[in-house]
């Protein structure tokens, strides 16, 4: 994840720690230390309590005794109020293209988008993971580069409130994602294996404490919505904030 | 004999990340040395204004962080707390932490190169 602003507009902190484990990637975040740990601990995939901020370089951790040893450091972006930029992933694997949609029912009210495939075939269930209050985009057809926050969901179908501007045909496709800036319940993000990216095939509400502040979906065509969309998302349980 | 009475300090997350913070430059290291111990590790260089024109982040493989212009930080060399430092990072973190909107340099063909020499190129308000 890439640092991209901050909402008090400030500049960024930077702030070197020592660590606990090596960090091999660049790009993550990390939580406080832990009781009698040695340093800053490498965060997870899907739990994160008393973050300190986003990496922007690697270490190695020893405690091996040598004349010329190297103490493990990491330096952080701390800004409890900066938000990361995370691709948006389609796996747990990083850089797998998004989930795509197909609609394959015509719908003429703009408000019900049904995928290819029975339940569990074809495209991705809307409800398994669930995507109810996420949002879902429109990445080619009539409506490409509307998105619309998901209102219910069943095994085949999304369905939103807000329609989209114009029918929905057969072979529109679509994006969904488990995420909307501000809302309640679609507001963790669970991470991809390196703690790089954010994963899409998860349940609404799973993941991190890590809050969307906006959603980036590359319209340009369909393979650049899959493999080049981005959440901005904020470290919500930072140590330096006023909690969760 | 006097009593003394030990008052624990209360262990709290803050006080731990307090803790784990890395020294600075020891006061018998010369930043010269310091500067480059650091950055053939890939650690991110920070420059107070006063020092930002004394490093070559192409020669040592780095770039300028472009994302903000200013980052509040201890200086590399000086080791003291600047509002204004300069953040350099290694050019092979570019896609991780470097600037997202503009791609990484490639050192292939003619325009390449010339995009490499641009985003390398010290802080244009060091006076360089």
């Amino acid at each position: 994840m890439n640092y991209a602003y901050d909402l008090a507009g400030g500049a960024p902190v930077i702030k070197r720690y020592k660590i606990s484990a090596t960090h091999p990637n660049a790009g993550v975040y990390s939580t406080v230390t832990i009781a009698n740990g040695t340093g800053v601990v490498l965060g997870l995939a899907t739990t994160a309590v008393d973050q300190i901020g986003v990496s922007v370089s690697t270490g190695t951790y020893t405690t091996t005794q040598a004349a010329d040893m190297i103490e493990g450091v990491v330096d952080y972006i701390i800004n409890p109020l900066a938000v990361f930029r995370l691709l948006m992933s389609g796996a747990t694997a990083e850089g797998t293209a998004l989930g795509l949609t197909t609609n394959i029912t015509a719908n003429t009210d703009g408000l019900i988008v049904t995928k290819t495939g029975a339940s569990g075939a074809g495209d991705p269930d809307p409800n398994s993971p669930t995507m109810d209050e996420g949002t879902i985009a429109c990445v080619s057809g009539a409506n490409v580069g509307q998105t619309r926050k998901v209102t219910s969901v069943a095994a085949t179908t999304a369905t939103v409130i807000v329609p989209f501007a114009n029918d929905l045909a057969v072979g529109d496709q679509y994006i969904i994602v488990p995420w909307t800036p501000g809302d309640t319940a679609a507001d963790n993000i669970q991470t991809t294996t390196l703690i790089t990216q954010a994963e899409q095939n998860i349940a609404v509400g799973t993941g991190a404490d890590l809050r969307p502040v906006e959603l980036g979906f590359d319209f340009a065509d369909v393979t650049s919505a899959r493999q080049n969309s981005y959440v901005y998302a904020r470290l919500v349980s930072h140590i330096h904030g006023n909690g969760t | 004999m006097s009593l003394q009475i030990l008052v624990p300090t209360p262990e709290t997350p803050a006080r731990r990340l307090a803790a784990s913070e890395a020294p600075g430059r020891p006061a018998r290291r010369v930043p010269g040395g310091w500067v480059a111990d650091h950055t053939a590790l890939g650690k991110a260089i920070t420059l107070c204004p006063w020092h930002v024109h004394k490093f070559d982040p192409r020669h040592s493989h780095y770039e300028l962080w472009r994302r903000e212009m200013f980052v509040r930080a201890i200086c590399s060399d000086c080791n003291v707390f600047d509002l204004h430092c300069t953040m350099f990072t290694p050019q092979a973190l570019h896609d991780e932490v470097g600037e997202w909107s503009r791609p990484r340099p490639t050192r292939t063909r003619r325009w390449g190169q010339t995009v490499t020499r641009w985003l390398n190129v010290s802080a244009p308000w060091a006076g360089r």
